[in-house]
């Protein structure tokens, strides 16, 4: 599992900011190593591997990009269930989002998130953005052991 | 002290009635022993009386006998035959005598013997003369002599003689010791008169002395009864509400001053009369006499007695009523306390408060509303905003070749339009902030807070040459981040606007108003027209347009919000081409507290 490719989880319900995302990812060949969940339920579905990511290949993101509006289950929940869990909860969490609501920043490093991005309007930043994200935790930040390292 | 005080004269009176009790039973014994005392000095003197009538009456009886016997010897000595004539009468004395005798000794039985012996002697003695007469005149003179010479009138006489001289010893001897006994008793009598008298005396003097320090008493107790009724009153007569004493009856004993002013009554139209004849029978209410009757009568106190009138020039009223009963002393019936409260304004205000309770809950749900919009917008808006200039530019990578310039121009102002609307809900979003944020008062150096902008901004003036007069700011109370804003926003737009300007000159002056502190900020910039003075401090209202000076419209209508929020004002002078003053003021002293919370949300 440790041979297995490197993944980054994106959690976003808008296709076009999946779209400009991944693009902006792909500059540093990061893109195929994209995951996507579409909102909190299915991140979660995707690090518990069960439902529609039952067959997903083992081991956990390196990254998790994760969108605080979202149908279903939003972001903050999402954050909240991994930080609680002892087995994901070592998994760093990049909030990326268009909110710089101060409440929003406060409730998330409450909960334990590792960064807080919020995404510019002007694309070029964007795609700096998004691009020095994923040069940090792809290829930069060493990850935590894996679980069965831990024991 | 009103409950001591007749404590201890009760306990002296019940020490002055034994002693008075004393008194009189000595004085009465003294007194009866007087009288006894005399009375047995009068019977002594009736005594000696007695005793002088006795041997009276018993020298009589012996004279008698003598005359007789001197009678007839004389006859038949001497033949003096008048002689004779005295013998009857003297016979008749001694025997009238030995009557009264017997009436006079009927009480003393030695005498009564003595005297029954002696009656006997007196006949036996004139029974013998009568003889020797007799003797005379029948057998002769001779014979009658020789019968007298018998010695046997002699011998009578002496015994006669010898019981009266007994009977008189007696009465004698039984006046002295009267006499000694009546002495004494009048000696003693005197005595107790004497002491008698002076007790009287004593006595007369203690009354006098009692009833001279009662009086006093009484006149002090009087002056404290007086004293306590005129603090009693001086306290009933300050106190705000109405109050009444009623009596038994519920007639009216006393009002009081605020009573009278409530009511706009008159103490002749309202004491003694009945209280349900009170104010045209506004008082007459059944619920009211019942309690104050339980009051009265149970002791049974009663508490806010809600009660709705029309106050005449005042409208409908609403007040509280409490009675308790009231004691007084001297005055075992009582009397009730009847207390009057006007709750109408209290009332009125609680539900002014409840009305603004509500119009705190709507505004906080409001905020909350506001809230949730901002929220929206910053997210929702921004996203499409950021794939419209995200796409516009990929576009631009992937046909930015087949594309002639007018193309490209069009993408470019596709990706600009949208950057500049990001940027407007960036600063729409920072002013709801503005005014919603909470405010964090505290002491501000504003001296120390505008030098360090100044240093800030410097960094952005490019090289330009900037000339700053800056007073000395006052420390205010405020919330430092807001009053920081205040002063990038306005010496940034100094700048912004004196920027054609060599040198730019920007002052910063503060000035002492009545009440607040006045700073302003002076340029010698581009200016404006007074004529759009208003729309100044508006959202996103801007008086220049964008390609002379950047900028959203939004920095001014921040400054009003921020410097409304800490009580103050602001306003702005200038002239197109020569310069623009904004001037903003701070209240001097404290902050009001109602700036502390959101204010309602505005358009302006």
């Amino acid at each position: 599992m440790t041979a297995s490719v490197k993944k980054i989880l994106l959690v976003e319900d808008s296709e076009h900011d999946i779209e400009l995302t991944i693009a902006a990812l792909d500059g540093h060949h990061l893109a195929n190593q994209v995951d996507v969940a579409r909102d909190g339920a299915e991140a979660l579905d995707y690090l518990y591997r069960r439902g529609a990511f039952a067959g997903r290949p083992n081991g956990f993101p390196i990254v998790v990009l994760l969108d605080l509006k979202m149908p279903r289950m939003d972001g903050l929940e999402v954050l909240r269930q991994m930080k609680s869990d002892p087995e994901l909860k070592s998994i760093p969490v990049v909030m990326l989002t268009s909110s710089r609501e101060e409440q929003d920043l406060v409730k998330s490093y409450d909960l334990g998130v590792n960064a807080y991005v919020v995404k510019p309007v002007n694309f070029k930043e964007f795609v700096d953005s998004v691009k020095q994200l994923g040069c940090f935790w792809a290829l930069i930040n060493e990850p935590p052991p894996p679980p069965a390292a831990q024991t | 002290m009103d409950e001591t005080v007749p404590k201890l004269s009760r306990g002296k009176e019940t020490t002055s009635w034994v002693i008075g009790v004393a008194l009189v039973v000595l004085i009465c014994l003294g007194a009866g022993y007087a009288f006894w005392s005399t009375r047995r000095t009068l019977e002594t003197l009736r005594s000696v009386d007695h005793t002088r009538q006795v041997r009276l009456e018993l020298e009589r009886v012996l004279i008698a006998v003598v005359n007789v016997e001197t009678g007839v010897r004389g006859f038949l000595m001497a033949g003096q035959r008048e002689l004779l004539d005295e013998i009857g009468p003297n016979e008749q004395t001694a025997r009238g005598s030995l009557e009264s005798l017997q009436r006079l000794l009927r009480d003393n039985p030695e005498q009564r013997e003595r005297l029954q012996r002696l009656a006997p002697l007196v006949e036996e003695k004139n029974a013998l003369m009568r003889e020797m007469l007799r003797v005379h005149r029948e057998q002769g003179p001779e014979a009658g002599i020789a019968l007298f010479r018998t010695l046997k009138g002699e011998r009578l006489i002496h015994e006669i003689r010898t019981l009266i001289g007994q009977m008189e010893e007696t009465e004698d001897r039984l006046l002295e010791v009267r006499s000694q006994a009546a002495q004494s008793a009048s000696n003693t009598t005197l005595a107790v008169v004497a002491v008698g008298s002076a007790v009287v005396m004593l006595l007369m003097g203690l009354a006098v002395w009692t009833v001279r320090r009662e009086l006093a008493a009484r006149q002090h107790a009087a002056l404290v009864q007086a004293d306590a009724r005129a603090y009693a009153e001086s306290i009933v007569d300050t106190v705000r509400e109405p109050l009444l004493v009623l009596n038994q009856e519920l007639r009216v004993e006393r009002a009081n001053r605020s009573f009278y002013e409530y009511f706009r009554a008159t103490p002749a139209e309202t004491e003694q009369r009945l209280l349900s004849e009170l104010g045209d029978g506004r008082w007459n209410l059944p619920r009211l006499t019942n309690l104050l009757q339980e009051a009265l009568t149970l002791d049974k106190p009663f508490d806010d007695l809600e009660w709705e009138h029309e106050l005449p020039g005042a409208g409908r009223r609403t007040m509280l009523l409490s009675g308790c009963k009231l004691y007084r002393p001297g005055n075992h019936a009582g009397a009730v306390l009847l207390a009057l409260e006007d709750i109408t304004e209290r009332q009125r205000a609680a539900r002014s408060s409840r009305e603004v309770q509500a119009a705190n809950q709507q505004l906080r749900a409001l905020n909350a509303e506001l809230e949730a919009f901002s929220y929206s917008v910053s997210h929702d808006l921004r996203a499409p905003l950021r794939h419209i200039d995200g796409f516009a530019d990929m576009l631009a990578n992937h046909a930015g070749e087949k594309l002639d310039d007018q193309g490209r121009r069009y993408l470019q102002t596709i990706a600009d339009s949208a950057r500049r609307m990001g940027t407007l809900i960036d600063d729409l979003l920072l002013f709801s902030r503005m005014g919603r944020a909470e405010m964090h008062r505290t002491k501000v150096d504003l001296d120390a807070l505008t030098q360090d902008v100044i240093r800030e901004l410097a960094g952005e003036t490019g090289g330009r040459k900037v000339v700053w007069k800056r007073q000395e700011l006052p420390v205010v109370e405020g919330d430092p981040a807001l009053l920081r804003q205040v002063f990038v926003n306005l010496l940034g737009n100094a700048l912004k606007y004196s920027r054609p300007r060599d040198p730019a000159v920007i002052e910063i002056h503060c000035t002492d108003a009545p009440g607040e502190k006045i700073i302003c900020v002076r340029d010698n910039g581009v200016g404006f027209d007074m004529a759009y003075a208003h729309k100044l401090f508006g959202v996103f209202q801007r008086l220049h347009r964008s390609d002379e000076f950047e900028g959203t419209g939004i920095g001014l209508a921040n400054v009003r919000r921020m410097i409304t929020r800490h009580g103050g004002r602001t306003w702005a002078e200038a002239e197109l081409d020569k310069g623009a003053t904004i001037y903003f003021s701070l209240p001097a002293g404290t902050l009001p507290s109602a700036s502390t919370h959101p204010p309602t949300p505005e358009n302006s």
